[in-house]
């Protein structure tokens, strides 16, 4: 998958955003709004991995561009101008959550994120032939017809899955899976370690496969 | 060589490129023979693939004309 940073789907090139930045730096409304429907969906996805609410995601957001706006004349152009919008959107969810209910308080996002049972369709350990073995095979998921994944059963199965991740599984998969962003920005964004967001990504989309093989049965 | 149930728990950590050179090709040695984790690998894989070609939410009108407002009450300050 493509990081946002290289992705030209997702944006314009380093050069056009240059403009695209002295534009917004001059207070051209046009441009800002264009940023605005090209990051506002997707930092709203995010935000709803931390959030309560929606309500909760959409004043994280708003808090956000306030952010970005007071932020604007500073920006070095380090990294890209969205790498950077969504570490101010990653900051101020993090903050948020400190004093929100729901919530990814900081400590919790260096934990792999609750559920860690046993996982079912093994033998035994200690099986005499099939020790630490699959029960059954898994089938390819691509040997399905071609929209087995797309009914709206699959996707209200990723949802609902989705919602009901832990904050901190949920924040990692959307980032990665869900917006591509790779695992070096996504450490940097939620201030979790290379180690432990694997973790989180891991059982995250154990998660999601697990509700998709149910919704594909 | 691993088992199967190690193959769960390394799956990410494979793709993710971060097993050491042994640890990998103990991974592929084992996928390679067993059909049920390398159907397990598809699922995973295809799981991933499918998350990235989601659209994101609608951005509610209200929210986008609150921010714009932010962006006007801004520029002001600038002048």
């Amino acid at each position: 998958m493509s990081s946002p940073e290289t992705s030209h789907a997702r944006g314009a090139s380093r050069l056009d955003e240059r403009e695209l930045l002295e534009r917004l730096r001059a207070g051209d409304e046009a441009a800002f709004r264009q940023v605005l429907t090209e990051f506002g969906p997707a930092m709203l996805r995010v935000a709803g991995a931390f959030a309560a609410d929606s309500q909760v995601a959409a004043e994280i957001v708003q808090e956000t561009w306030i952010a970005v706006l007071h932020g604007l004349e500073a920006f070095e152009e380090r990294s890209s101008l969205r790498t950077w919008v969504f570490t101010i959107l990653g900051n101020c969810a993090r903050r948020r959550a400190k004093t929100e209910a729901r919530s990814t308080p900081i400590s919790s996002l260096n934990t792999s994120g609750g559920d860690e049972r046993e996982p079912n369709g093994f033998f035994d350990a200690n099986h005499s032939r099939w020790a630490s073995c699959w029960t059954t095979i898994n089938t390819r998921w691509d040997a399905l017809p071609e929209d087995s994944l797309t009914t709206r059963e699959a996707e209200n199965s990723i949802i609902e899955s989705l919602r009901s991740l832990p904050a901190n599984q949920s924040a990692v998969i959307t980032l990665r899976d869900l917006e591509g962003f790779s695992s070096d920005q996504v450490c940097s964004l939620l201030g979790v370690s290379p180690g432990n967001q694997r973790v989180l990504l891991h059982r995250a989309r154990l998660a999601i496969r697990q509700a998709l093989e149910e919704a594909l049965d | 060589m691993f088992s199967c149930r190690q193959i769960y728990d390394l799956i990410t950590e494979y793709d993710e490129g971060s097993l050491d050179a042994g640890e990998r090709r103990q991974f592929e040695s084992h996928v390679v023979i067993c059909p049920a984790c390398r159907g397990f690998l598809s699922q995973m894989r295809a799981t991933r693939e499918h998350l990235g070609h989601g659209s994101a939410p609608e951005f509610p009108p209200e929210l986008e004309e609150s921010i714009v407002s932010a962006f006007q009450a801004w520029k002001k300050q600038q002048r």
